[in-house]
């Protein structure tokens, strides 16, 4: 039977923010038979723009993780360069037209700082995401205009995702572009506000084509859901993974075995040193919801905290933000190895990394984004010394 | 000499419908609620205007009185309206289940008589294929049903209504005013009221011939601030709520300890209760409980055996006012309703109700009235059957509202639904300003121009008002997609920033929370978790300081 195992070096369960950026320090120290299993986006897709590293506040609970949280930030931000994520000084628009803050931010931040006085706020009429009537606080003095884009049947009550597929093309760009710049021209408009619609993959380019076309600059908001810059992100590691030749298997995983640190899908079992679950909280699946409690459902091991069954149903005084119920997760020990309730390792090989993990409530506390690069960086690390592979890179950088 | 001839505590059902009362009988009326119209008991109500079938056998006098009121209330505010179809089902399991079936039928068929008073259909006796026609999901053992017909109101616009009529004819509205104490004179008569405004924090004295304590849950702690006594059972109700209409029929099943309840399809969701559990708690702490939320499941199963593979997205809890007998279960528990003098307790000037159910909520009304105006000497007959509530006068056709307003026709039908011929400055507005057209609350859906003509004229406040008066940010993803916008929209109405904003959605994301937590482990954990990553807390407003 374990002749018709699938064998590599590592294993990582899950392909957002957490795996990808585990897999990257693999790749970049020399590992070559990583593969990376999912079955569909996870939250990273739900991403709005703005990275909650939450860096200070790891701290106490994961010291090494919160160290780590800058490395694993330079390299998201030299390998995901599409998304030219750029350190922010300063808030940007969201949608609803509330200021976000994030450590680190897509150039929409600078894009939108940039935008000369007198620019308007360009609602798009079809879409079923109200725009314009939302920036209210911020820029207050923004003109508003109304454009009748997209045109297509079809597109009433549609999303910004949506409109922002359409605007992969760059022949629908340019007739985008004439259509705002018939209207600009017409008000005397130097530069836009836009809702999150400028492709999904590189919109800043986009911007650059709409701007050279009409000459007027434009830049986008952040957020809404679905989000825009959610699939961007999970668009640009998956061709960040290509690109560092990871093997990317689409499957379901129906279980690890934590002895012989096998992984099984449906259409095989694969082996390997190392395996790093990476599979998200609640929303991604990494997490499991029974009536009576949480469970994570490919390991045998216990999530903690363990709460009593009513625990799960009975409101905390502080709302959805108080209580044990957002905190539970597997286990960790400092290396990010999942552990059982006598304190002990289930496996060597075997780490945890991302939303999966029991930390604090990743809302309340702001540190989501940080919580899944640094545990993913970390849970790399372990598997590298496993294998005895030392990062000669980043030892001269050192 | 008083400020008002009447003082009404409490903004429920019963307190706006005896404001509305006496306003139309020409007396000067002011109305105090501590918190929002509906937000207690009525609001937790499973909203059926039923013709009360259950009195036929011991009082067919209360049926018909019922049955005409179903009437009544259908003729002055028939957009409120909705009908809900019942079908009884017989299961094989059921001791001597065809008998049951005939006798069903048989019983159903006696209430025939009184369906024309409220617009009824006739009882149906169904066979088997013909129930899974009508609702394919029924449990498999079922053998025949039996159909009766009834209505169902949206409760918080009967509130507002209400409330509005009041105003129009001179009663003052004050919501948000929680009654501390009561004015007495030296012989202990109670002359008004000392009632605290929440938002400013004031406490002001009001003055009135009678203060009529309508305040349903709250009737006896008000009446012992007065040495007297409102003797209740107070009964504890849930309701479950699912994300989308599930059943087309509302299904009667029985629970393990043989109490029937139902599912029903409430709008575009489904609802299913209730219990009644005996609870003395403070009225406002009252929430769902993990053990009920299971109870109700296990009992619909047996009529409905997927109803795990749905959603719930909350459960809502109330409390009945039901008055004292000591011996009955809760359910066998009379919902008749009684007035009081408590001049014999030392009391005079105050009067309270007790007891009563929502269909009921007119004839208590004027009963209460009546018993008012026989008091101040006032002879004026009660006109609230005949008088058509706001928007209540003509219900608009959907199709010319859609078109007059460029919305889609669900949109235009819900509207219609909610406001009646007050669509009429709703789609002014959106002629003024079309970008008011577009859906603020996709769930329900609700336009801007809608919530801004609400927030103008309807006492909001907060978002859970908003909620109450439109269902936005109430439906399946409970304010996910909305909040912020809504929040955004109140703030800057209200003349706030980012910051009100903010605090407005905190509130709204706590309160919505009371109700989602009971049902998070039952499908709708993975959803909550999404809205908390679309609401997290405002910054430095962080609700909690748990790690």
């Amino acid at each position: 039977m374990s002749s018709a195992d699938l064998t590599h070096d590592v294993i990582i369960i899950g392909g957002g923010l957490a795996g990808c950026l585990c897999a990257a320090r693999l790749a970049q120290a020399g590992v070559k038979r990583i593969a990376l299993i999912s079955d569909r986006p996870g939250a990273t897709a739900l991403h709005y723009g703005p990275w909650a590293l939450g860096q200070a506040a790891l701290a106490p609970l994961f010291p090494a993780l919160a160290d780590a949280i800058p490395e694993a930030v330079t390299c998201a931000a030299a390998g995901l360069e599409g998304l030219a994520l750029v350190e922010s000084e300063g808030p940007c628009l969201d949608v609803e037209g509330l200021p976000r803050a994030g450590e680190l931010a897509p150039a929409t931040h600078a894009a939108q700082a940039a935008l000369p006085e007198g620019s308007a706020v360009v609602d798009l009429a079809p879409l079923g995401q109200p725009f314009a009537s939302l920036i209210r606080f911020e820029r207050p003095e923004m003109p508003e205009i109304t454009l009748q884009w997209p045109a297509q049947p079809g597109a009433f009550g549609r999303s910004f995702t949506w409109a922002a597929g359409l605007l992969e093309r760059p022949e629908a760009v340019d007739a985008f572009a004439d259509t705002l710049g018939a209207a600009l021209e017409a008000a005397g408009i130097p530069g836009v506000l836009l809702p999150p619609v400028l492709g999904l993959r590189d919109p800043q380019a986009v911007a650059a084509r709409i701007q050279s076309r009409i000459g007027v600059p434009v830049a986008e908001a952040v957020g809404g859901s679905p989000s825009t810059a959610g699939l961007r992100l999970h668009m640009a590691l998956s061709r960040w993974m290509t690109a560092l030749g990871v093997t990317q298997i689409t499957a379901e995983v129906s279980a690890v075995d934590t002895q012989s640190l096998t992984v099984a899908t449906a259409e095989g079992r694969h082996r390997a040193e190392a395996v790093v679950v990476a599979t998200g909280g609640l929303i991604s699946g990494g997490l499991r919801e029974l009536e009576e409690g949480l469970d994570e459902p490919l390991l045998d091991v216990p999530i903690a905290p363990r709460l009593p069954a009513d625990a799960l149903t009975v409101a905390a005084p502080g709302g959805p933000w108080g209580g044990p119920l957002f905190r539970a997760g597997l286990p960790v020990d400092q290396q990010m190895r999942p552990v059982r309730p006598d304190g002990q390792p289930a496996h060597p090989g075997l780490f945890a990394a991302g939303d999966v993990i029991a930390s604090g409530d990743p809302v309340l506390r702001r540190w989501a984004s940080g919580l899944a690069i640094g545990s993913g960086w970390l849970a790399a690390g372990g598997a590298l010394s496993l294998l005895g592979v030392t990062e000669r890179v980043a030892e001269e950088v050192r | 000499m008083s400020d008002y001839d009447v003082i009404v505590i409490g903004g429920g059902v019963n307190g706006v419908g005896i404001a509305r009362d006496a306003a139309l009988r020409g007396l000067k009326v002011a109305l105090f609620e501590q918190n929002d119209l509906g937000a207690g008991t009525s609001g937790a109500s499973s909203g059926m205007i039923h013709g009360g079938i259950r009195y036929l056998e011991k009082d067919r006098d209360v049926t018909r009185l019922s049955c005409q009121d179903s009437g009544y209330i259908q003729a002055i505010a028939p957009h409120l309206l909705f009908r809900i179809p019942f079908i009884f089902p017989i299961q094989e399991w059921t001791p001597a289940a065809r008998r049951l079936h005939e006798l069903a039928y048989v019983y159903f068929q006696a209430y025939d008589e009184f369906q024309p008073l409220k617009r009824g259909k006739r009882a149906a006796k169904l066979d088997r294929d013909e129930v899974f026609r009508l609702e394919p999901n029924v449990h498999p053992a079922t053998i025949g049903g039996v159909t009766t017909d009834e209505w169902a109101i949206n409760v918080f616009r009967l509130c507002v209504l209400n409330a509005l009529d009041a105003q129009a004819h001179g009663a003052e509205i004050h919501l948000q005013h929680r009654v501390e104490d009561f004015v007495r004179a030296d012989d202990g008569a109670v002359l008004g009221v000392k009632v605290r405004d929440l938002e400013t924090g004031r406490l002001k004295e009001i003055t009135a011939r009678i203060t009529f304590n309508a305040s349903g849950p709250w009737a006896n702690r008000l009446a012992k601030l007065a040495g007297a006594e409102v003797k209740m059972r107070p009964g504890k109700g849930i309701h479950l709520v699912f994300d989308r209409r599930i059943v087309n029929y509302a299904l009667i099943a029985n629970a393990v300890d043989n109490r029937q309840l139902f599912i029903e399809p409430y709008g575009q969701e489904t609802w299913i209760g209730t219990t009644d559990d005996d609870y003395y708690g403070d009225p406002a702490d009252v929430q769902a409980t993990f053990d009920e939320v299971r109870y109700l499941i296990e009992a619909v199963e047996t009529v409905y055996p997927s109803i795990r593979k749905h959603r719930m997205t909350r459960a809502f809890a109330g409390v009945r006012p039901t008055l004292h007998k000591y011996g009955p279960y809760e359910s066998d528990l009379s919902r008749r309703h009684e007035v009081f003098d408590h001049t014999k307790e030392g009391a005079p000037g105050l009067m309270s109700m007790g007891g009563g159910k929502l269909a009921a909520y007119r004839q208590m009304a004027a009963h209460a009235t009546d018993e008012i105006c026989a008091r101040l000497g006032v002879e004026a007959a009660c006109t609230t059957h005949v008088k058509p509530l706001p928007g209540g006068e003509r219900t608009p056709e959907v199709s010319e509202v859609a078109q007059a307003a460029d919305l889609d026709m669900y949109a235009a039908a819900r509207m219609v639904h909610r406001h009646g011929s007050r669509c009429a400055p709703i789609i002014e507005r959106i002629q003024r300003r079309p970008r008011e057209r577009r859906l603020l609350c996709l769930c329900e859906p609700v336009t801007e121009a809608e919530a801004r003509f609400v927030i103008e004229t309807e006492w909001v406040s907060s978002l859970e008002d908003l909620r109450r008066r439109t269902h936005c940010g109430g439906g399946a993803c409970q304010g996910a997609r909305c909040g912020r916008q809504a929040a955004c929209l109140l703030a800057e109405m209200k003349g706030g920033g980012p910051e009100m904003a903010e605090r407005l959605l905190a509130d709204f994301v706590k309160a919505r929370w009371r109700e989602q937590a009971p049902v998070a482990g039952f499908g709708n954990r993975q959803q909550l978790e999404l809205a908390r990553w679309a609401m997290p807390p405002a910054p430095g407003s962080d609700p909690t300081s748990v790690s």
